[in-house]
């Protein structure tokens, strides 16, 4: 199933129930990894992410090579050494979110959702639950919020002994979206 | 003799050492300076990626690439204070060539603007993405 046709399904009934789809093709993901040697941050601003209220759909997708660093022997070995990226050039979570609705979207407020579903990294999917807060402001505007723990071994990367890696990821991301 | 040996040693050393520190805290390059190993329209870009993007990942996306993209700006976005979203037209209203450019080397360009652009191509999502963009004046 190729890139436009996967997106594409999820983006179709967009056409009969327009109302409740939101989506962002420039959603921020950062990721911070600390050891006592040496603290690793990186920022993706490019992640793309579809929301369906109607069915609780969720899709996130962000391309591997887009996370920046501050030095580039570390983005360089981040993308050749342990991620693969020329093999597994995305990042992916697809899930269903609950906690917010297509009412809510209507009222301005803060509401604690899930999201639960399947991450995919590196090409090995793992099932997550993840907590997270959408925010809706008094124009409408919705921001969704999140922070969860990647384990890099979880996904099958490899990260060899003596590199200064952790062997947990915090990840964080925001997406603001638009009504589609 | 030996002593001298020694000191060489130790001097190969250091310099190695410097050598290695120096390249370990090179920063990233925001946008890129060298030239571009290929040069390709904005349409036939996304053509190839759609029709295989294993096939253009190995061809447009290899690592630390550069390649030039050719196109006409479809728009121009600076809502995003981090970076400034240049999209090129592909004849694809759902998918275009986004090009991402650090605000202060963000060119002026408008609209229907006939356009070159050197950066390195992470992929495609809905449009294909290239990073860390220079304008070819």
């Amino acid at each position: 199933m190729n890139r436009t046709f996967s997106m594409g399904v999820l983006l179709f009934p967009a056409l009969v129930f327009a109302q409740e789809r939101y989506a962002t093709r420039t959603g921020e993901v950062t990721f911070h990894s600390e050891t006592p040697m040496e603290n690793i941050d990186a920022v993706n601003h490019k992640a793309t992410s579809v929301v369906d209220l109607a069915s609780g759909q969720v899709q996130v997708s962000m391309l591997i090579k887009a996370f920046e660093f501050d030095k580039a022997l570390m983005q360089e070995h981040f993308n050749e050494n342990y991620m693969e990226s020329n093999t597994f050039p995305k990042g992916e979570f697809k899930g269903k979110l609950a906690g917010f609705t297509a009412e809510n979207a209507k009222n301005a407020g803060k509401y604690e959702v899930t999201l639960e579903g399947e991450l995919d990294i590196h090409g090995v999917k793992q099932k997550r639950t993840l907590t997270g807060t959408i925010e809706v402001d008094a124009a409408g505007a919705i921001k969704a919020t999140t922070d969860f723990i990647v384990k890099p071994a979880d996904h099958g990367i490899k990260v060899p002994g003596g590199v200064n890696v952790a062997e947990e990821i915090n990840v964080k991301a925001r997406m603001d979206f638009l009504k589609m | 003799m030996k002593r001298n040996l020694l000191l060489i040693g130790l001097v190969i050393l250091v310099l190695g050492g410097v050598v290695a520190y120096y390249m370990y805290q090179k920063p990233a390059e925001k946008s890129v300076s060298d030239e571009p190993e290929l040069v390709i329209g904005a349409q036939e870009l996304l053509a190839a990626f759609q029709a295989d993007e294993t096939k253009a990942m190995a061809t447009y996306a290899r690592s630390e690439q550069v390649i030039q993209v050719i196109g006409t700006v479809r728009s121009v976005d600076r809502s995003d204070p981090a970076k400034v979203n240049v999209v090129l037209e592909t004849g694809d209203a759902l998918a275009g060539i986004t090009c991402e450019f650090e605000p202060a080397h963000a060119p002026d360009w408008k609209e229907g603007a006939n356009v070159k652009v050197n950066g390195v191509c992470a992929g495609v999502l809905m449009d294909v993405l290239l990073t860390r963009c220079a304008a070819v004046e």
